[in-house]
């Protein structure tokens, strides 16, 4: 297949919530600076990747292949790629499969994509990344380890970028692993930079042989290690971790972090070399293209939470309050309203209703509606913040919770909490966004909600 | 009901417990206690009671009918428990009325009961129904919907919610079987703590327990040495279950409460201004205001001025919830409506101590509830020496 294999578009999303590092100083002694985005106890990889993927929105409809990415499978998670596609409204003929295991799994997932569409089995592979993993409470790894989430389409269709190469060294060192608790745990880094990853990145087939050329991109937890392999590689650029340092790495999202940070500051056909590690070295060598093609879905305005909340968020703090109506029976039958958001229209008057009814609440037509997808923005009708409701009805995230009435361009209403912890006024803009809903029944109940976006622009 | 129907039932007897946390109590207490009243006010032994509904909401108590029948004897007659959300209570009457009314029995009895405080829940019990969809939803939370939009809509402070509570508690501190016995002041209500915006503690009713009993039968069963009391209309209007995810829901009324009163104020032939005192369901403050708007007591965006006149306290031109209402009186769900029952016949019949209002001859008595206001009903009561007036 002569044909070329691009990254045609990338998105980004960071969490919207802020764990300060010095709440986390205050809790195990010492001082700290800076912060963390982080993932609320209704957010994880699955809803991070989700929410990154939206923002590509255009593109979904050509991809035939769904991989996800993520280093680690929580608890109660099941096929996660098959959650997203629904999530993203995507035909059930879409492939699904996650890579998992390692940090780099982001950059392993690229390859693999890229070589389903090299070699003709796709047009194009939507890959996302999603990070939600914590280190262990109190460790120093903690006030670095960030979330977040990615996703790219890869296909035949030019865009961000240009696919020149991609390799790959697997190392059976025990790097990094997990504990059953769910946080991540490892070696010294220290050791790994300085002792594991030159050895690996020697071992790399470069183009030309030897030294780097053009802007190279090193993941790698711990940046000042990161800045050290940047400048041992003998590379001319500086690591563009500027994402990283402000909201800790995002792990296996880091590396499609820096790329999209190195095309946006790269001239059109620059090189462009990202390394990230984790049992081994994955290598993405690409020529920038259109930055526009690059977008960020995170919200510029991020919410402080407690450290306890952030705990509790990790199941650090004991496991989730029961939810008697959690059934996977009940999942399988209305999961076209929950993960994919469908409501109904009725083919008599038109009206759109969620979830769908068998009788429309407009003109009482019995014939069955029509399904409408209703992900997208829609318009406060009204609101309330409930200081009381998550005392009594377990699987809401944290107290007071916002609930919200809007009306979609469909005409449908949806009352679903909100966000963040301010009240939407009436009258202005919300989008929805995937978000775990509990894990009643033992495993991830999905649903939606509503984020304010009156002061954000299109993302 | 047909019209030719509104004369045929009256209220024999009634009877309420004290209304608050009554730990003491079972549920089967509470009932014997509020069904035993009503039979002995009605002059009759409970061997004459035909049949018996009983109204009860939350599915924890593990309530049948047999709860009211096990509670006071009626072994061998039928006996059936009605739920149908915050109208539980008037929708029991309805099905005890329809009873008498079609000829089918002379004398039963409807109670209502509720136990909300057996398991220290905050607030009543989980509101969710489905694992995922409408999560989020709390009683308090659902009607704050609308007082968001009705302050915004008509461009109000909260104040307007103050002025309800500090009425209601004020008229609950005169009755010796409310929950909650206190007067609050403006500056009280306004400095509460919020539970769901804009609604704060004092815009909320209590979480109470008890139980509350009439007798209904044939009018010439009724006593004849006080004025008698009869149903003279009627009105239930159900909803789908979520009216207020209709596009063109307004939050500012119950289209329910709505349809229940028109039907009711037919049967019973009179016009809004003629009702004389009125039990609603003040839930919340909100709810008060938009139905005094709904039941036609208020032009639309005029509830809150009534309210702030002071025309509906028990000396006002209009007045609403003489009882202290929910908010102050109680909501134990199941006999909440036949406990307004309770409180409209006594006040008919110039028996309501400590809260009697001048000389009234029609009385009404609503109900709304479930998620958005999807059920309501009107009950329109009156004194038999005050015949009704045709529109």
């Amino acid at each position: 297949m002569s044909e070329r294999t691009h990254l045609t578009a990338v998105s980004v999303h960071r969490p919207g919530r802020h764990l300060a590092s010095d709440e986390v100083a205050v809790a195990w002694g010492g001082s700290a600076s800076g912060g963390l985005r982080v993932a609320g106890p209704d957010e994880d990889a699955v809803t991070l990747a989700v929410e990154a993927a939206l923002g590509l929105v255009e593109h979904l409809p050509t991809v035939t292949t769904l991989i996800l990415a993520r280093p680690f499978r929580r608890r109660g998670s099941g096929d996660g790629a098959a959650v997203a596609a629904a999530a993203l409204g995507l035909p059930a003929s879409v492939r699904t499969l996650e890579v998992a295991g390692s940090d780099r799994c982001s950059l392993t997932a690229i390859d693999l994509a890229a070589r389903l569409v090299r070699n003709g089995a796709d047009g194009a592979v939507l890959v996302l990344v999603g990070d939600d993993t914590r280190m262990p409470p109190g460790s120093a790894g903690e006030l670095r380890h960030g979330h977040g989430g990615a996703a790219l389409v890869v296909g035949t269709e030019s865009g961000a970028a240009q696919v020149c190469s991609t390799s790959s060294r697997s190392d059976a060192t025990p790097d990094r692993w997990f504990t059953d608790d769910g946080t991540r745990q490892g070696v010294d880094e220290r050791f790994l930079a300085m002792t594991v990853l030159p050895g690996l990145l020697a071992s790399l087939d470069r183009p030309g042989g030897g030294a780097p050329h053009g802007n190279v991109q090193v993941a790698f937890p711990d940046l000042r290690h990161a800045t050290r392999l940047v400048s041992r590689l003998g590379a001319d650029h500086s690591l563009l971790a500027v994402d990283a340092w402000e909201h800790g790495s995002p792990g296996a999202v880091l590396p499609i972090e820096l790329l999209s940070r190195a095309i946006q500051a790269a001239e059109q056909g620059e090189p462009i070399e990202v390394l990230a590690f984790g049992s081994g070295v994955d290598q993405l060598m690409v020529e920038a293209g259109d930055p526009a093609e690059v977008v960020w879905t995170s919200s510029h305005v991020a919410v402080d939470i407690p450290y306890a909340t952030y705990l509790r968020a990790g199941g650090a703090l004991g496991q989730p309050v029961t939810v008697p109506e959690a059934s996977p029976v009940v999942a399988w039958r209305d999961l076209e309203a929950t993960v994919r958001l469908v409501g109904g229209r009725c083919p008599v008057c038109g009206a759109v209703c969620y979830p769908s009814r068998t009788a429309c609440p407009a003109c009482g037509s019995p014939q069955p509606m029509d399904p409408v997808r209703l992900v997208g923005e829609a318009t406060v009708v009204t609101a309330t913040t409930d200081h009381v409701v998550a005392g009594v009805n377990p699987g809401l995230p944290e107290s007071p919770v916002t609930m919200v009435v809007a009306e979609t361009a469909d005409g449908a209403r949806l009352y679903l909490p909100s966000v963040h912890g301010q009240q939407p006024a009436i009258g202005s803009r919300v989008r929805t966004v995937p978000r775990l809903a509990h894990l009643g029944g033992g495993f991830r109940n999905y649903h939606w909600r509503f984020r304010d976006v009156t002061h954000e622009g299109k993302a | 009901m047909r019209r030719e129907r509104r004369d045929a039932v009256s209220v024999l007897g009634v009877g309420c417990t004290r209304f608050g946390d009554r730990f003491e109590l079972s549920a089967s207490q509470l009932v014997a206690s509020a069904v035993h009243d009503a039979v002995g006010d009605a002059g009759l032994d409970l061997s004459q009671v035909e049949a018996g509904w009983l109204g009860s909401y939350f599915p924890h108590s593990g309530l049948a009918g047999t709860a009211l029948s096990d509670a006071v004897g009626l072994g061998g007659r039928p006996v059936s428990r009605i739920e149908n959300y915050c109208v539980t209570g008037t929708d029991a009457i309805r099905h005890g009325a329809m009873a008498i009314a079609s000829g089918w029995y002379d004398i039963v009895v409807v109670a209502g009961v509720e136990k909300l405080k057996e398991h220290g829940d905050v607030g009543i019990p989980d509101q969710g129904d489905h694992a995922v969809i409408g999560r989020g939803r709390s009683a308090p939370g659902g009607f704050a919907l609308s007082a968001t939009a009705y302050l915004e809509h008509y461009d109000l402070d909260t104040g307007v919610l103050d002025h309800v509570a500090v009425k209601n508690h004020d008229n609950g501190a005169r009755h010796p079987k409310a929950h909650l016995r206190r007067r609050i002041s403006l500056e009280q209500a306004a400095d509460a703590p919020v539970v769901a915006s804009p609604l704060r503690l004092y815009d909320c009713c209590p979480t109470s327990d008890g139980a509350a009993a009439v007798v209904l039968g044939r009018p010439e069963l009724a006593r004849k040495d006080r004025p008698r009391v009869s149903l003279r209309g009627l009105g239930l209007a159900s909803f789908d279950a979520q009216p207020y995810l209709h596009p063109g829901f307004d939050y500012l009324s119950w289209p329910a409460t709505v349809a229940a009163a028109r039907e009711a104020y037919g049967q019973a032939g009179i016009v809004p201004e003629q009702v004389d005192v009125a039990e609603v369901h003040d839930c919340f403050t909100i709810t008060e205001l938009l139905t005094l708007e709904d039941l036609g007591f208020a032009d639309r965006g005029e509830g809150w001025r009534l309210s702030c006149d002071g025309q509906t306290r028990a000396d006002g031109t209009r007045p609403v919830n003489p009882s202290g209402g929910l908010k102050a009186f109680g909501h134990p769900v199941g006999a909440t409506g036949v406990r307004m029952a309770v409180e409209i016949v006594r006040q008919l019949q110039l028996r309501a101590e400590g809260v009697q209002v001048d000389e009234p001859r029609i009385g009404l008595s609503h109900n709304v509830g479930g998620p958005g206001g999807a059920i309501a009903a009107v009950a329109i009561w009156g004194r038999d020496d005050a015949a009704p007036v045709d529109e």
